[in-house]
């Protein structure tokens, strides 16, 4: 029997809550169970939580440390997780957040230049577009794989991180932003200016192996 | 204008409809001008191509065993952790509750039993008595209750109830006592006979001497008055800050005199 609490019936009360199924700490079978539901989604994400990983510090052996640690934090707080949201954008925020102020400081650290002394001719001019071919950029169809992944590393962190979780793992500007604690448009022009960076690194190691 | 288009604006925008963000109208506009502007439209395929080449061909490698293992590790512990936090809230919260229940326990007996030791004297004196028993006790000397332990004043017009009666001393002389309550306020009343203390007392008094009562001493802020007796003197002690000590001191003056 539906119970009304002020003119509300008891199964509606879910929804208006926005299905928050918030769970507190458990023991026993219960702890067992949620072991298993958080690795069972944590697992599909695995690859790509290392990877990411290995994005942002550089090296195996930080990443490791990392999605570790960003696993174990979004384990304990996983009672905080609301059932029906987004897993992976939430684990991707631990994971972020916990570079950004763990790894961040112990890794090896990034130059960190203001966006405005960016070298002047960095971005594409008309002229340059205007003069470019519609073929030249084919010579990303035959990038080797070990390229992008050293210009991605390569790249600056302020526009490496924007450019691997959007590229990468698709993730919204929103959701960057977000993350990232930035305004929208800080994260627009970060992956604009990383995508600019990267094409010309990626150019360079072409031009080296004469591709272009 | 047209040296400088696209301005860096204008190519961030352009990057942005690649992972289709904007607002629906600006993209719409966006997508007509890209069909007219060869330079955005380059620039759009550029931006594409580099965004695809990163998804698709950025290596993913293969998550190192270690990685899950250390992190069950560290899951395990995080588990014990919440089987051990809640069972210290449970621990802590019995705590708490045992040691409420014992100060609500303690704060009822001092509550209910309040007479059993009103003032620190009464507990020398009980020892005392032990010692220097006094003749017309003699049924506590045998350990049975006297006839004295009747209370000899009824205090109830003036909102005393008897509360409890024992050995004591008053003025050095030990006695037995009997004690009132205010029932109204925190009032006690202490009343007893001693053999001699009128004698005592009026050496204490000059104004009046044995025949009539008057403060005879007092002790732990007890004031203790005396008046002549059946069997000697009665000593009458009031402490309620003496807004009723005279009052009953003159019912039992009364009650007294009436019996007699």
């Amino acid at each position: 029997m539906a119970v009304c609490v002020a003119g509300i019936s008891a199964p509606a009360w879910p929804r208006l809550l926005g299905n928050r199924t918030m769970r507190g700490p458990v023991r026993g079978e219960a702890a067992e169970q949620r072991t298993e539901e958080f690795e069972g989604l944590a697992r599909r994400y695995e690859r790509e939580l290392y990877a990411t990983a290995l994005y942002f510090t550089g090296n195996p052996a930080d990443a490791e440390d990392l999605a570790q640690e960003a696993l174990v934090r979004a384990f304990a707080s996983f009672h905080q997780f609301r059932q029906g949201t987004n897993f992976k954008a939430w684990l991707w925020r631990i994971l972020t957040n916990t570079y950004i102020n763990q790894y961040r400081k112990q890794s090896r650290a990034p130059a960190t230049m203001p966006l405005d002394d960016v070298t002047p001719g960095a971005e594409l001019t008309a002229v340059e577009l205007a003069a470019a071919k519609p073929t030249e950029a084919n010579y990303l169809d035959n990038v080797l794989d070990e390229e992008v992944r050293e210009a991605l590393i390569e790249l600056r962190e302020e526009f490496r991180i924007v450019v691997i979780l959007a590229d990468m793992q698709d993730m919204s500007y929103n959701e960057i932003a977000s993350m990232l604690s930035i305004p929208v448009g800080t994260v627009r022009s970060r992956l604009f200016r990383g995508r600019q960076r990267l094409m010309k690194m990626l150019r360079e190691y072409a031009r080296k192996r004469g591709l272009a | 204008m047209a040296k400088t288009h696209p301005d860096e604006r204008c190519q961030e925008r352009v990057s942005a409809l690649v992972d289709g963000e904007g607002w629906a109208w600006g993209k719409w506009v966006l997508r007509m001008h890209l069909e007219r502007c060869p330079a955005c439209r380059m620039l759009y395929e550029r931006m594409a191509a580099i965004k695809r080449v990163v998804r698709e061909r950025a290596p993913r490698p293969e998550v190192p065993a270690a990685l899950w293992e250390g992190a069950a590790g560290r899951f395990g512990q995080q588990r014990r952790a919440w089987v051990v936090l809640p069972m210290m809230a449970v621990w802590r919260t019995s705590a708490l509750g045992i040691i409420g229940v014992l100060t609500i326990f303690a704060g009822s007996w001092a509550a209910l039993w309040p007479t059993r030791a009103p003032h620190s004297w009464l507990d020398a004196a009980q020892a005392h008595y032990a010692v220097h028993r006094t003749s017309g006790h003699s049924e506590l000397a045998q350990g049975k209750a006297p006839q004295s332990m009747a209370f000899p004043v009824d205090l109830s017009k003036f909102g005393l109830e008897p509360a409890s009666a024992g050995p004591c001393t008053i003025g050095g002389l030990p006695t037995y006592c009997y004690v009132y309550r205010s029932s109204s306020e925190d009032c006690w009343a202490v009343i007893s006979r001693v053999s001699g203390l009128c004698e005592r007392v009026a050496g204490l008094c000059p104004r009046c001497g044995s025949s009539c009562g008057h403060l005879a001493g007092s002790a732990e802020g007890v004031r203790i008055y005396a008046w002549p007796g059946d069997s000697g003197c009665v000593c009458l002690s009031v402490h309620c800050g003496n807004k009723k000590g005279p009052a009953v001191a003159r019912a039992v003056a009364e009650a007294l005199a009436a019996k007699r």
